[in-house]
């Protein structure tokens, strides 16, 4: 009895004893860091960015079918104007939540580290991503965005977002210009730490923003005489994805390891190459089941289609380079830069007026030959005359349409500014032209109302795929 | 000197006269009850001893007593009867019914309770029913058998989770299901499932482990009131369950043991067509590689060309036929026969033995389950051991530990993913004889260049594999060790104050793998992760108790305590995302230049809590009882982190306290009580502050900022609750009714309420939601026929429950989950759970609109529906005629939509029998079109079928697929005969019982095509009220033999 009493009196010791209250460290998560240096947030940054306007219901579905470089044997709803709203809420949740939020607390440790080359990084990425935010979307948060204390961002008007972005541009210029600390190379996915290439892309894409939003001639001037824009493909900003799902480029991880098959070409793309005698089409489309290069016209709901033609076997696919898991993401190439110096030469902008134009075109279309590994660069450009400012217009950017293959949105973009080449909307679309925005996502409607429906107001067709957006 | 010798003489005859008194004689008789018909089972002992005997069907009896001994006669549900031994050795006892059925009731921490007591609701379960019914999920096994209780399987898989609610959802977010305890141990009912819209395997819930052998009763503990004892964990109510403990008094054992068989098959399969076979157009059909190599042949839908007209193609078989083309037939039952019949074995012994100073039960069972879907199972074996003992007068003692392994080779895959093999048989083609590819050992290889490639021939080699091979070498495996046991003592300083402390534990350690061979559709390089959680929850607990008698009429009981929680979860996940060697699962196979991934996350947590409580006690006919509760949760912000929460509630037997002699109400009991309960909501550990995540890939190893806005001034949330109710009975306890209404309010409800991605991130934890719940619960129980060998009774449930979500904090919706492009939402005025999507375009009179003979859709979401029932009830029906039962259980649940992916798509390939319609001749569809003017007339162009079907059924517009989620199910039907005791007489059997039972036997009501409208992706909150590829619920037949020994 005695012996029951000393063990029943030690159990309850054990319950007494066993109360603690250490909560603060109990709370404490072990599984996660408080603080990182700021450079390992590079390349999620990079990483992010690329695979939402990669990814093949994004700038595929919609960039590159849209722009009429692809087109679907099945399947087709989106390519026929009808686009998955899921898809287009991912690009505009992705682009802040994952890749701005991100690169402003970057900006924020490397200001903290005292690291201004990084907070210029940071900068330039964020120029990249609001520009291309509101080339898809029209106004955007911009000014009240990636604020903690505002919960309903306000939007701002394309016009405001392509002035910060550029402002943005000039401040990350600056910043290099006098920069220290190092952009770390294994977290710098681009450049890996050459910090002058950075300049390079910095003011490029400036060059880009000026010739897109109607900019000063005379800051586009300032820019071609200070000569530090790309000089090479060497400088171009393209993210080299790896050989293997799920760092494999999207493009290929859709189409090959996906067994999607219905992605094939546009009747555009061979159309308009082979018009041309361009020999960059053998790159862009594959054979199709007879061995020769057929493209399909965009639309057609009754897919596929033994009567007209339109089925798997018949329509060629995508060429290799372009289903290859290492196919670079293209933030912006010296080809693009140099046809824009030739658009901006031609439209009398920066100094040399159309035979600066052709020199232009003719380097922006070696560099492309060179990117898709085709000969005949040289013979190639001397077929193309400018004949006159009208002529020459279309030709560069029909040239810069051809230039853009595989970078779906840009490419859009591209087309929705200039008109050029001429497109036929989709047999059987949804929308009797070609888009020319995307809608708002539909989380928008219920987590920013009053916002939403201010710059809806704004809009010429509120908020639907055919409004269009400043610069058209 | 003679006198003294016949004193001695006197005196020893009186000893052997005293001495033949004393001994002891056989006393036998009859007991029965007040209308003079035998009670079987009677007992009858002998005061102030331990010997005790009982009667027989008969109500006979024979024990052995000596005069003087007084017998007490009883039987649940009459009055004791005392008879004394005299001269005669036949005493019979006649009964008289208890009126006041003082029934006992297990309530919050297992304190036993008289129901008298009681101000709220509970309501029991016995443990009989369950035992024969052998449900594999103990959730499933509450469907219908108390009101208020709404109870949804997800699906006919092995192992699929079962959702409990009860009384409606109280948190947005948070955990919205009852805490389960055993015997006092909270045991966790996590499922860790997978399981959402796109895929991954449903897993078992955490109540499933245990043994309904081992189940004596179940008390459920609805509402606020009635949990306010467990604190933050008993929001949602709380599901007591009482094990069996030994019995017998005499020292002597018992072992009982049971056997059951069950045989399942699918319940409900879509109807499907069997006019039109594969292809997107009727002109030809040519196989030649399943991936469009041919004609029609890698479409995946059955627009193509009529069945059973005579035509013969080259189909996928024709290879193994010499090529030639072969009859271009259908297969109606080709779905049908591709499921097996599932089996289940399970078999439990159970030992129990007891004596003057305690008891002891021993169990074991072991139960084999094969899946219908070929090469699926769930095995289990459950061992627990559950004693008592008295250590001196005032000391006992008690432990109870069981050890469950559950474990399973393959568990099936759902949703949409072509794991899932119902994904098949809708994108899919009518002809194809699906049991044809079993034996894939012997088929030819997919053709080269398709997505199939290296594996066995199908008749799609686009988006499918073989669906044998899928199932018999994807495998998904399940294995959980799991531990269960307290440990108490208590000491009774005397027979009013008493002191107990109670030391349980409740873990285990559960592994999963995830093998995908190399060639499948959406793995082609193969696929192995592994999966190793490790779970253990330790409560301390103290409890003082004192009960006393104030004065005549006042009792009083207190109590406080302390209970001390500590529960801690580590995961471990390791992935091989595309593999080397085919064949080899293991993680160091991983292919040349790929990234093995791995995750670790630990989560710690404790909540330490001061209670008190007691009740107050007048005349035995009122009672108030009242308690308070305060509890420390880790996972608060400390500033923010103690809450308390109190109750209170009062009982009144009124016909005690007011003489009702004369109306035929033999106990009238009104009760109320208002309670207030804390949570923690959806917040776990670690949520209050900012940190960054990194992830290892190709890239090297990248950080990345949190996606939500984490809040270190969160408050805790509380469930504030009154109800109020009657519990009657009549005529000599022949009729019993109860009804409760309810209001509950749930308060800053912690959710991460989204912000547009434009902040930065996309979304804040905040306090923010409020929702309310009301209803009523009304259960009738009537004993229509009670005579002879002839008892009929009757139990009715029914439960109405109106919840609100009345508030997000200025948000207008909050998205739980979705598919495609229907999504589940929480939104201010409407249920918890309406289903947002798109509707036709209409005219003013609500007209579908046509254009061009297609329905057009209107792109703004709308809300279409919501998934809440609006009400639910069961009927359960008892018959028993000599030692023969039958009883059958109906259970409803009515109101409530769902959305049907199957059906959306199933329409769409042109495989569900509504395609069949305007094939050869087109579809007017029945709407409106433009007349050009501005206004409608009535639609006249004829559309080609696919087309129709195609807009106006899919991922483009949610409204054609929803339909009311109402249904009457026909649960269990189960006949049973117990041998009588005279043919056991003799045997060393004391009780014998075979039971046939039928369980989830048919759907006598829905409203939903081709699908069980009883579905849920899993039992997670965002996953109900959606459905696709839905692995058919099991309709189950079983033979189960009970025998005592």
């Amino acid at each position: 009895m005695k012996n029951t009493k000393i063990i029943f009196l030690l159990f309850l010791s054990l319950v007494i004893a066993s109360c603690d209250s250490d909560f603060g460290e109990v709370n404490t998560d072990p599984d996660n860091a408080t603080e990182v240096p700021a450079h390992l947030l590079l390349g999620n940054i990079i990483r992010i960015n690329q695979n939402v306007i990669y990814n093949a219901q994004g700038g595929g579905d919609m960039g590159e079918c849209w722009a009429q470089h692809w087109s679907k044997v099945q399947y087709n709803d989106e390519a026929r104007y009808i686009p998955r709203r899921g898809v287009i809420d991912g690009i505009w949740n992705n682009l802040y939540a994952d890749v701005l939020s991100d690169a402003k607390s970057m900006y924020e440790l490397a200001e903290t580290e005292g690291n201004t080359n990084l907070q210029a990084v940071s900068l330039i990425l964020q120029a990249n991503t609001f520009q291309i935010l509101t080339d898809l979307y029209g106004p955007i948060p911009f000014a009240e965005a990636l604020n903690p204390s505002i919960e309903q961002p306000a939007y701002s008007t394309s016009e405001e977002v392509y002035a910060g972005v550029i402002a943005m541009l000039d401040q990350a210029d600056a910043l290099l210009a006098s920069g220290t600390g190092e952009i770390t190379a294994t977290s710098d996915l681009l450049y890996a730490g050459d910090v002058s290439k950075w300049v390079k892309l910095g003011n490029s894409l400036k060059f880009k923003a000026l010739m897109r939003s109607n900019g000063s001639a005379a800051e586009l001037q300032a820019l071609v005489t200070e000569g530090a824009m790309f000089a090479s493909n060497a400088d171009s900003a393209e993210f080299v994805y790896t050989a293997l799902a799920p760092d494999a480029n999207p493009i290929y991880e859709t189409i090959v390891d996906g067994n999607r098959a219905e992605y094939k070409i546009n009747s555009a793309v061979v159309d308009i190459l082979t018009g041309l005698n361009d020999p960059r089409l053998d790159v862009y489309a594959g054979l199709n089941a007879d061995g020769n290069i057929v493209g399909k016209p965009s639309g057609y709901s009754n897919l596929p289609n033994e009567a007209l033609g339109y089925t798997y076997g018949n329509i060629s696919p995508l060429g290799d380079k372009y289903l290859d898991p290492t196919l670079p993401g293209v933030i912006m190439s010296y080809a693009q830069l140099k046809l824009l110096m030739a658009e901006a030469a031609n439209e009398g902008k920066i100094a040399g007026g159309i035979t600066a134009a052709k020199t232009y075109m003719d380097e922006g279309i070696a560099a492309n030959f060179d990117f898709n590994g085709v000969a005949g660069a040289a013979g190639y450009a001397a077929t193309i005359n400018l004949l006159n400012q009208a002529n020459a217009r279309e030709k560069i950017a029909t040239q810069v349409w051809i230039a853009l293959f595989g970078q779906g949105f840009e490419t859009w973009t591209e087309w929705r500014r200039t008109g050029f080449p001429a497109l036929t909307p989709a047999i059987e679309g949804a929308i009797p032209t070609i888009p020319t925005r995307l809608y708002y996502p539909t989380t928008e409607v219920s987590l920013n109302q009053e916002s939403y429906n201010a710059a809806k107001a704004t809009l010429n067709n509120g908020d639907e795929l055919t409004s269009t957006l400043f610069w058209q | 000197m003679k006198t003294k010798f016949s004193g001695i003489l006197t005196l020893l005859l009186a000893f052997v006269v005293q001495f033949t008194f004393a001994q002891e004689k056989t006393i036998s008789g009859t007991v029965s009850d007040e209308n003079g018909l035998p009670l079987p089972t009677a007992t009858v002992i002998i005061q102030g001893t331990t010997t005790g005997a009982s009667t027989d069907f008969d109500g006979n009896y024979t024990i052995n007593a000596k005069q003087g001994d007084v017998l007490i006669f009883s039987y649940v549900g009459y009055s004791n009867q005392t008879k004394t031994v005299g001269a005669s050795n036949k005493i019979d006892a006649s009964l008289e019914p208890d009126n006041t059925l003082d029934e006992v009731v297990v309530t919050a921490l297992g304190i036993k309770k008289s129901e008298k007591a009681i101000g709220y609701s509970v309501q029991k379960v016995s443990g009989e029913g369950l035992t024969e019914a052998r449900e594999g999920n103990l959730v499933n096994a509450l469907s219908g058998k108390a009101a208020g209780i709404q109870v949804t399987n997800s699906s006919g898989s092995v192992g699929a989770s079962s959702r409990i609610v009860l009384r409606g959802n109280s948190t947005i977010t948070g955990n919205n299901q009852p805490l389960f305890v055993v015997d006092g141990v909270p045991l966790d009912n996590s499922s860790y499932s997978g399981a959402t819209s796109t895929g991954g395997a449903d897993l078992p819930n955490g109540a499933s482990d245990i043994n309904p052998d081992d189940i004596e009763s179940i008390s459920v503990l609805k509402g606020p009131n009635a949990a306010a004892l467990y604190g933050v964990r008993g929001a949602n109510g709380v599901i007591v369950i009482t094990t069996k403990s030994g019995s017998s008094k005499d020292g002597s054992f018992s072992v009982s043991v049971n056997s059951n068989a069950s045989f399942s098959n699918p319940l409900k399969l879509p109807s499907y067509q069997n006019s039109y076979g594969q292809g997107s157009d009727n002109s030809y059909f040519e196989f030649v590689d399943g991936a469009n190599g041919g004609i029609n042949d890698g479409v995946d839908e059955s627009w193509g060309p009529a069945l059973d007209t005579g035509l013969e193609f080259i189909q996928w078989d024709s290879q193994l036929n010499g090529g030639q083309a072969l009859p271009w037939v259908s297969h109606p039952d080709n779905v049908k026969d591709f499921f097996d019949t599932g089996v289940a074995l399970s078999n439990s012994i159970t030992v129990t033995s007891g004596g003057e100073k305690g008891s002891m039960r021993f169990s074991l069972g072991k139960s084999e389950q094969d899946g219908m879907l070929p090469f699926t199972e769930l095995n289990r074996l459950n061992l627990g051991f559950n004693g008592k003992m008295d250590l001196g007068k005032k000391f006992h003692a008690g432990m109870s530990v069981s050890y469950i392994n559950t474990e399973s080779d393959n568990l099936p895959i759902g949703g949409y993913t072509n794991e899932n093999p119902m994904q098949q048989f809708i994108w899919s083609a009518r002809q194809v004889n699906f049991s044809d590819f079993k034996d894939w050992r012997n088929l030819p290889l997919a053709a080269a260049g398709t997505a199939a490639e290296g594996t066995p021939l199908n008749w799609n080699a686009n988006f499918q594999n073989n669906p044998y091979w899928v199932l018999e070498n994807n495998r998904n495996t399940f294995d959980k060790n799991r531990f269960v046991g307290n440990i108490f003592f208590t000491y009774d300083f005397s027979d009013k104050f008493s002191i107990t402390t109670k030391y349980s534990r409740d873990q285990y350690t559960q592994s999963e793998k995830r093998i995908k061979a190399q060639g499948s559709n959406e793995n082609p390089d193969g696929y192995y992760a592994e999966f190793k959680r490790d779970y253990d929850e330790t409560n301390i607990e103290l409890l003082l108790s004192y009960n006393t008698d104030l004065s005549e009429s006042f009792s009083l009981s207190l109590n406080a305590g302390t209970n001390g929680m500590k529960r801690n979860y580590s995961s471990l996940i390791g992935e091989a995302t595309q593999l080397e060697l085919p064949g080899l699962y293991n993680l160091s196979n991983i292919k040349t230049g790929a990234t093995p991934t791995y995750f670790n996350t630990t989560s710690n947590r404790r909540i330490n809590s001061v209670y008190g409580f007691g009740s107050l006690g007048y005349n035995d006919y009122l009672f108030l009882e009242f308690s308070g509760r305060n509890d420390w949760a880790s996972v608060l912000p400390v500033q923010n982190n103690s809450f308390f929460y109190p109750s209170v509630s009062l009982s009144a037997i009124v016909s005690d306290m007011v003489d009702l002699d004369g109306s035929k109400i033999d106990y009238l009991k009104v009760r109320g009580g208002w309670s207030k309960v804390g949570s923690t909501g959806a917040l776990g550990p670690y949520n209050l502050n900012q940190t960054y995540s990194l992830a290892n890939n190709a890239f090297g190893n990248l950080a990345s900022t949190p996606n939500t806005r984490f809040n270190d001034d969160l408050t805790p949330e509380s469930v504030t609750g009154f109800e109020a109710g009657i519990d009657v009975r009549m005529f000599k306890s022949r009729i019993k009714f109860s009804a409760t209404y309810y209001d509950q309010l749930s308060e800053d409800l912690i959710l991460p309420i989204q912000l547009t991605a434009a902040t930065g991130q996309t979304s804040a934890w905040k306090n923010a939601g409020e929702m309310s719940n009301k209803g009523i619960e009304l259960s009738l129980g009537a004993t229509i026929v009670q005579n002879d060998n002839f008892n009929l009774g009757v139990d009715l449930n029914w439960a109405k429950n109106e919840n609100e979500v009345i508030s997000l904090g200025g948000l207008d919706s909050y998205i739980l989950g979705g598919q495609w492009g229907a999504r589940l939402e929480a939104r201010p005025g409407l249920p918890y759970g309406v289903l947002v999507g798109r509707d036709f375009e209409r005219d003013d009179s609500g007209q579908v609109i046509y254009q061009n003979g297609l329905a057009v859709v209107d792109s703004e979401y709308k809300v279409l529906g919501d998934i809440a029932p609006d009400w639910t009830g069961g009927m359960s029906i008892n018959m028993e005629y000599k030692g023969i039962t039958l009883s059958t259980l109906v259970d409803a649940k009515i109101g409530g939509e769902l959305h049907s992916m199957s059906y959306a798509w199933g329409r769409y390939a042109g495989v569900l029998d509504e395609t069949l319609e305007g094939r050869e001749t087109g579809i007017v569809g029945n709407g409106v079109m433009s007349d050009g003017a501005g206004g409608y007339v009535p639609n006249t162009v004829v559309a080609p079928a696919k087309a129709f079907n195609q807009a106006a059924f899919g991922n483009g517009v949610e409204e054609s697929s929803i339909f009311d989620a109402s249904y009457v199910k026909l649960r269990s039907v189960s006949l049973g005969y117990s041998l009588p005791q005279s043919l056991l007489k003799g045997t060393f059997i004391t009780n014998a019982k075979f039971a046939v039972v039928g369980r989830n036997l048919a759907i006598l009501y829905s409203n939903v095509p081709h699908i069980d409208p009883e579905t849920g992706f899993s039992s997670a909150n965002g996953q109900q009220g959606q459905e696709f590829g839905q692995i058919p619920s099991a309709r189950s037949i079983g033979f189960n033999v009970n025998l005592s020994f």
